[in-house]
C-alpha cells in the first residue's frame, strides 16, 4: 500500500507560507557606479531623442544593452547554485572568526564573483534583543536612489569566490563578525553577485534557520584580576598529589621515576622510599552577575555591557590560573552561555545563598550592589569602578 | 595591492577607452591637432604618473584650481572671441581627462574616468559623423565592456586583500574568456536596440542631417574658359541600385540641369524658373522623353548636396521619393517632386538630407509619335553672335541633313571625328567656342557640348546644353552603381517635334588610366561600407524603421501560390548556406559533446545515476559526497549493483585507478535504469 509523502510545508504556518511566497525571486540595488550609469542612460536617452542623433542613439543602445547584459549574466550567476552556512562553533563578539560556505554549482557554466552571506539576524536574547533589534545589513527601496549607498550596515558573514566551477561542490572560506552579543536567529543564506560590471547587485536567498550564540568579547581588567588573585590564593587538599608540600613517604614502585626517590630515608630504612607530596588546589569560586538594577537609565546599560565584558575578561584569566568556576569544566561553559545572553533589566537583584566551600564573587552595577546584602566573604566588584 | 596582471591589463584597458574618444574627436576637427596630440602626451605622463603615485604628492585643491582655472578662462574666450561652446566643451572634457588621470588614487576615481570617456564619445558625436566613429564605436564596446568587468572584478578584489593574494590567478584564461564573449555580446545588443529602439518623440521631426558636399565636378553653371573637370574626384555623390535588374543601354547619362541661352562665354537660364509643376509618379513623362518598353526601377541614394536638382537617368519615365516599402507622407524626408520649363527635377527636402528615390527608366527610342508635340519656347533656337566661318562649319558638320535626327547624328560624328577631348585645356581668347572648333581644336565635355548645342541651333534644331553625370562604376562589393564628383559631364539635348527631347553626346570617349585594382578594391570596400554606415546609422529614421519592419514582413510572410506552368524556382544559394550552417551546428554540439565525454567520463557516469535519482525524488544534498549520496540510494533503493558502481567509482575517481571507462558507462546507464523502474513505495 502506498503511503503518502510527507508534506514539507505541512509545519509551517500560515504567515511563513505567505511569507516564502511573496517573497521576491530576486532582489535587485543599484551600486553607487550603477547609480551614475543610469543617470548617464538617461541622459544620453533623453540627449537622443531630443535631437534625433543616430549616434546617440546607438551610445543609448551600448548603455542599454551593459544592463541588459549585465542582468543576464547576473541571473546566469545566481540561477543554478545552492549555497548553506558552516558557522564555528564558538562566537565572540566584535572578533573576526572564520567560516565556511558549502555552494553547490548545478548549471554547465561556472558562477563568476559570487558572494556568500547572512546579512541579517535576528536577536533572541541578550541586549540587542531589549529594542527588537535586527542585526546587520539593511536594504534600502531600490526607488530610494538618492541614498548615497543603497545598503546600511555590514554583512554579519560574507565570503567570496571568483569563480565556482560547474557541476561542483565548493567550500568558500569567510569570515563571521557580529558586533554585539547575544543569542540571534540566521533566516537566510544569500548569494549575492554584482557581476558582470558591478553596477547592480543581484541577490537569492535561501530559508536556513541557525541560531547563534555570540559570547562577550572578553576585556582584560588588571585591577580585578590583581585583588582576586592577592585575596584567593591557594588550600590545602590532604591529597596525595602534585605539589611542593611534603606530605609522606612510601615503598619506590618498579616503574617510577628515581629521581622521586628519598634517598635518605631509603639508607634509613634500607629501602627504597619515595617521597609524596601534598596536591595544591585553588579554590573554588562561584559568580554572581546581578542583572538587576533599579531604575538603570542609558549610561548604565552602558557600562551594564562594558562591565559583561570584564566579566569575560576576568573568567577566562581565573579559568586559565587554574581555578574551579562554579561546579566545574561545565559550569564554566554555561557561564559563558549566560554571559552572552544576560541583559539588565530594572528590578530589585536577588542573591541566592552563599555556597559553603567557595568564594562567591558578586558583580554588578553599584547601584545593584548597593542594594543587595552581600557576606562577608563575598568579593564584591562594581562595574562602575575600574580602568574601562 | 591586488593581483599585478590584473592591475596591469585594468590600467591598459582603461588608457584604451580613454584614447579612443580623444582620437575620434581629433579626426572629426573638434580640436585642434596641436591640443589633441598635448592632450595625449599628457594622457601619456600620467601612465608614468599613476605609477609613481603622484596624485598622492600633489593636493586635491592643485587639481580643482587647474581645473577652476581653465573654466575661467574659457568663460573669458568665449565673450571675447567667437569659440564656439562645443569646442569649449570639448576642451573641458580633455583637460577634466587628464586631470582625473593624474589624480587617480582610489575607485571613485577610476571610474570617474571611464565616465569622462564615455562622455567624450558622446561628445564625438558632434563633430565626427563618419565611418570613422562606427569603427572606433565598436572597439570601444568591446574594450570598455571588458574594462569595465575587470574593473569590477578588480574592485571585488580591492575590497577583500586577503583573496587578491590567493591562488589560482583572478583574471585566469576562462573568465577573461566569458569577458571576451560578453563584450561581443554587448556589441551584438547594442546594434539590436539600435535598430529596434522607436525613433519617435521629441526629434521626431529633426532630420538626421549631414554635412553637404560641396559639388565639385558638377557645377549649377557653365563658363568656358574656367577649369578644366575634376576626373579623379572618388567622392560618391549618388548609389543606384537595381533591384528589377538592369536597363538595356549601358551608356548611362544621370541628367540634372540644362540651360537654354548662350552669351558667347557661359550658359544661363531665362525661362521663367516659377513654372513648374508637380510630379505624379503615376503619370509617366511620355511627353518629354520617348522611351519604349517595360520600365525598371531603380533605387538611387542621393548623398546631400548643395543643390535641389534630383539626379535622372535618361529618358525617365517616372520618379517617386522613398523607398518601395515606404514614402514618408510627413517629417524631415516627406517631400514633392518638381519638373520645371527645362524638364529639370528638383525635390523640396532640405539639402542637408540624403534622399532616397526610385526612378523608373525604360529603353530610348527614335519612333515617331503619331502626334506632334507642341512647340518648344524659341530660347531653344538662341544664339550669340557668331561668325561667318562658324555657320559655314554649321552647313559643313550638319552634312545637307535636314531631319533633326540626321542634323544631330551628323554634328556628333562631325565633332568625335575632328576634335580631341582633354582636361589640360589650351588658352582660349574672348571667344572659346569659335577657338575651340577652329583653333585649339581640343577641350573637354562642356567645349563638345556648346558647340553641338549651337552647331544644331544654327540649323534650326532646338537645343540646350545638359550637365549631369556620365557612367558611374559598378561596386561589387555593395551590388550597386556608384556615381562619383569625378563623374560630372555635359552633353546636349535637341527636340524633335516628332519623338520629344533627344539625348546627344559629341564628346569623343577618352582614355582614362585603369586604377590600381588593389586601390580601387579597398575604395569600393570604403564606399560599400560608407553606403551601409549611412544607410543604417546616420540616416537611419522612422520611415527606415518602417522601411526595415516591412521588408522583414514581406521577407517572413508565405510565397503566393504559383501560377499554373510557372517554372519552379528553387533559392539552391540559400539551400547550401542553410545546409551547412545546420551541419556545422549539429558538428559543433557533437564535438562538444565529445569533449565533455573524453574530459569527465567517470563524472558523467555519477551523473547518469544522479540525474536518475532526482528524477526518483531523491536528490543529492549540498554537503553530501558521492560514496554518502550512493549509500542512500542503495539503502532506500537497494539497487543489486550499485555499491559494486561506488566501488569503481571511488576508485577510479579518487585513487587514479585505470579502469574501462565503458564498463562503467554501462554500469551506470543499468542502474539508472532500475532506479527508474523502481517502485516509489520505497522512496
Amino acid at each position: 500500500m502506498a503511503l503518502p509523502l510527507p508534506n514539507p510545508n505541512a509545519s509551517q504556518t500560515f504567515s511563513s507560507r505567505m511569507k516564502t511566497w511573496s517573497r521576491p525571486p530576486r532582489r535587485l540595488t543599484m551600486t553607487t557606479g550603477g547609480k551614475f550609469f543610469v543617470l548617464l542612460t538617461l541622459t544620453v536617452g533623453f540627449g537622443a531623442i531630443n535631437t534625433g542623433n543616430n549616434l546617440l542613439f546607438l551610445l543609448m543602445g551600448m548603455l542599454l544593452s551593459l544592463i541588459t547584459v549585465s542582468g543576464l549574466l547576473s541571473e546566469a550567476v545566481l540561477r543554478s547554485i545552492h549555497a548553506s552556512r558552516k558557522l564555528p562553533a564558538r562566537l565572540v563578539a566584535g572578533q573576526e572568526t572564520a567560516c565556511t560556505y558549502i555552494v553547490k554549482n548545478a548549471s554547465d557554466s561556472p558562477s563568476l564573483s559570487l558572494e556568500i552571506a547572512d546579512l541579517t539576524a535576528t536577536a533572541l536574547a541578550g541586549p540587542a534583543a531589549l529594542d527588537s533589534r535586527r542585526l546587520g545589513l539593511f536594504r534600502h527601496p531600490w526607488w530610494k536612489v538618492w541614498k548615497k549607498s543603497q545598503n546600511e550596515g555590514r554583512a554579519l558573514a560574507s565570503a567570496y569566490a571568483v569563480r565556482i566551477e560547474p557541476k561542483s561542490v565548493t567550500e568558500i572560506e569567510g569570515a563571521v563578525n557580529f558586533p554585539v552579543r547575544g543569542r540571534f536567529r540566521l533566516e537566510h543564506v544569500t548569494a549575492l553577485t554584482r557581476f558582470p560590471f558591478g553596477l547592480f547587485e543581484k541577490s537569492r536567498e535561501w530559508d536556513s534557520e541557525q541560531e547563534v550564540l555570540v559570547e562577550p568579547s572578553p576585556l582584560d581588567e588588571e585591577s580585578w584580576r590583581g585583588a582576586l588573585l592577592s585575596r584567593l590564593g591557594e588550600v590545602d587538599t590532604h591529597k596525595e598529589g602534585p605539589g611542593e608540600e611534603f606530605f609522606g613517604l612510601r615503598e619506590f614502585r618498579e616503574g617510577e621515576d628515581a629521581r622521586a626517590i628519598h634517598w635518605k630515608s631509603s639508607a634509613r630504612r634500607n629501602t627504597l622510599l619515595v617521597r609524596e607530596t601534598e596536591r595544591r588546589h585553588h579554590r573554588r569560586v562561584v559568580v554572581v552577575v546581578l542583572d538587576r538594577a533599579p531604575a538603570p537609565t542609558g549610561p548604565d546599560y552602558d557600562r551594564f555591557e562594558i562591565g559583561i565584558r570584564r566579566t569575560a575578561g576576568l573568567l577566562h584569566s581565573l579559568h586559565a590560573a587554574g581555578f574551579t568556576i562554579g561546579r566545574g569544566p561545565e559550569d564554566y561553559e554555561r557561564i559563558l552561555d549566560s554571559l552572552a545572553t544576560i541583559a539588565l533589566a530594572p528590578g530589585n537583584p536577588i542573591l541566592d545563598s552563599k555556597p559553603a566551600d567557595a568564594t562567591r564573587i558578586v558583580m554588578g552595577l553599584q547601584t545593584s550592589l548597593d542594594a543587595t546584602s552581600l557576606d562577608p566573604d563575598d568579593v564584591a566588584l562594581s562595574f562602575d569602578e575600574g580602568s574601562s | 595591492m591586488i593581483q599585478p596582471n590584473l592591475e596591469r591589463i585594468f590600467n591598459i584597458c582603461l588608457y584604451g577607452i580613454v584614447i579612443l574618444p580623444i582620437l575620434l574627436i581629433a579626426s572629426g576637427g573638434g580640436t585642434q591637432l596641436i591640443l589633441a596630440g598635448v592632450t595625449l602626451a599628457l594622457v601619456a605622463l600620467s601612465w608614468v604618473g599613476h605609477k609613481r603615485r603622484w596624485g598622492f604628492f600633489v593636493p586635491q585643491k592643485v587639481w580643482d584650481y587647474i581645473v577652476v582655472t581653465f573654466v575661467v578662462l574659457s568663460v573669458l574666450s568665449f565673450l571675447v572671441s567667437d569659440v564656439s561652446v562645443l569646442d569649449q566643451a570639448i576642451q573641458l572634457l580633455l583637460v577634466l581627462t587628464c586631470v582625473r588621470l593624474f589624480s587617480r588614487l582610489s575607485v571613485r576615481e577610476d571610474f570617474q574616468v571611464f565616465v569622462l570617456s564615455f562622455i567624450t564619445l558622446a561628445a564625438a558625436t558632434t563633430v565626427n559623423e563618419d565611418l570613422v566613429y562606427g569603427i572606433v564605436f565598436s572597439v570601444y564596446v568591446l574594450a570598455g565592456t571588458f574594462t569595465l568587468a575587470v574593473f569590477h572584478l578588480r574592485n571585488e578584489l580591492l575590497e577583500r586583500p586577503r583573496m587578491a593574494f590567493r591562488s589560482p590567478p583572478r583574471l585566469d584564461k576562462p573568465y577573461a574568456l566569458v569577458l571576451v564573449g560578453m563584450s561581443g555580446v554587448v556589441l551584438f545588443f547594442s546594434l539590436a536596440l539600435f535598430f529596434v529602439f522607436p525613433r519617435v518623440g521629441l526629434g521626431f521631426f529633426a532630420p538626421q542631417d549631414r554635412d553637404g558636399q560641396s559639388m565639385v565636378g558638377f557645377s549649377e553653371s557653365v563658363e568656358l574658359g574656367g577649369h578644366g573637370l575634376v576626373r579623379d574626384n572618388p567622392q560618391v555623390v549618388l548609389r543606384v541600385e537595381f533591384p528589377e535588374g538592369r536597363p538595356k543601354f549601358s551608356d548611362y547619362h544621370w541628367r540634372m540641369l540644362s540651360f537654354d541661352h548662350y552669351d558667347g562665354k557661359s550658359w544661363s537660364r531665362t525661362l521663367d524658373e516659377s513654372d513648374t509643376r508637380q510630379i505624379n509618379w503615376r503619370r509617366p513623362l511620355d511627353d518629354v522623353y520617348p522611351s519604349q518598353g517595360a520600365p525598371v526601377m531603380l533605387q538611387m541614394y542621393l548623398e546631400p548636396l548643395d543643390t535641389t536638382l534630383l539626379p535622372t537617368l535618361f529618358p525617365t519615365q517616372s520618379i517617386k521619393l522613398g523607398t518601395p516599402n515606404l514614402t514618408m507622407p510627413i517629417g524631415p524626408r516627406s517631400g514633392r517632386i518638381t519638373l520645371d520649363s527645362y524638364n529639370d527635377i528638383r525635390h523640396t527636402i532640405p539639402s542637408n538630407v540624403g534622399v532616397p528615390y526610385m526612378v523608373w527608366v525604360a529603353e530610348p527610342t527614335t519612333t515617331r509619335r503619331s502626334k506632334p508635340l507642341d512647340p518648344v519656347p524659341s530660347a531653344f533656337v538662341q544664339l550669340p553672335t557668331l561668325s561667318t566661318n562658324f555657320k559655314n562649319l554649321a552647313v559643313q558638320a550638319a552634312d545637307g541633313a535636314s531631319a533633326p535626327q540626321e542634323i544631330a547624328s551628323n554634328i556628333e560624328r562631325f565633332l568625335e571625328s575632328n576634335y580631341t577631348y582633354t582636361t589640360d585645356l589650351p588658352k582660349v581668347g574672348k571667344n572659346p567656342v569659335e577657338d575651340f572648333l577652329f583653333t585649339t581644336r581640343r577641350g573637354h565635355c562642356e567645349y563638345f557640348a556648346t558647340a553641338a548645342t549651337l552647331l544644331l541651333r544654327q540649323n534650326g534644331v532646338p537645343a540646350r546644353i545638359v550637365n549631369g553625370f556620365y557612367g558611374g562604376r559598378w561596386n561589387n562589393v555593395g551590388n550597386y552603381w556608384a556615381v562619383r564628383q569625378g563623374d560630372a559631364h555635359s552633353w546636349v539635348e535637341y527636340f524633335d517635334p516628332d519623338v520629344g527631347w533627344m539625348k546627344l553626346d559629341p564628346t569623343p570617349p577618352s582614355e582614362m588610366p585603369l586604377p590600381n585594382p588593389l586601390v580601387d578594391a579597398v575604395r569600393k570596400t570604403l564606399d560599400a561600407s560608407k553606403l551601409l554606415w549611412t544607410k543604417w546609422v546616420i540616416e537611419y529614421d522612422l520611415a527606415a524603421q518602417i522601411d526595415l519592419i516591412r521588408s522583414a514582413a514581406n521577407a517572413i510572410q508565405p510565397a503566393p501560390p504559383k501560377q499554373p506552368g510557372e517554372s519552379s524556382e528553387t533559392s539552391w544559394k540559400g539551400l547550401v548556406v542553410f545546409v551547412t550552417l545546420v551541419g556545422l551546428g549539429v558538428m559543433f554540439v557533437f564535438w562538444i559533446r565529445r569533449r565533455r565525454g573524453r574530459l569527465e567520463p567517470i563524472q558523467a557516469a555519477f551523473e547518469i545515476i544522479e540525474k536518475a535519482a532526482t528524477r526518483h525524488q531523491i536528490s543529492r544534498r549540498v554537503d553530501e559526497g558521492p560514496a554518502d549520496f550512493i549509500d542512500r540510494i542503495d539503502q532506500k533503493l537497494a539497487i543489486p549493483e550499485i555499491q559494486r558502481f561506488k566501488a569503481i567509482y571511488l576508485a577510479s575517481r579518487f585513487g587514479q585507478d585505470q579502469i574501462d571507462l565503458n564498463l562503467l558507462r554501462n554500469l551506470a546507464k543499468k542502474i539508472a535504469s532500475q532506479i527508474k523502474t523502481s517502485p516509489k513505495e520505497n522512496v
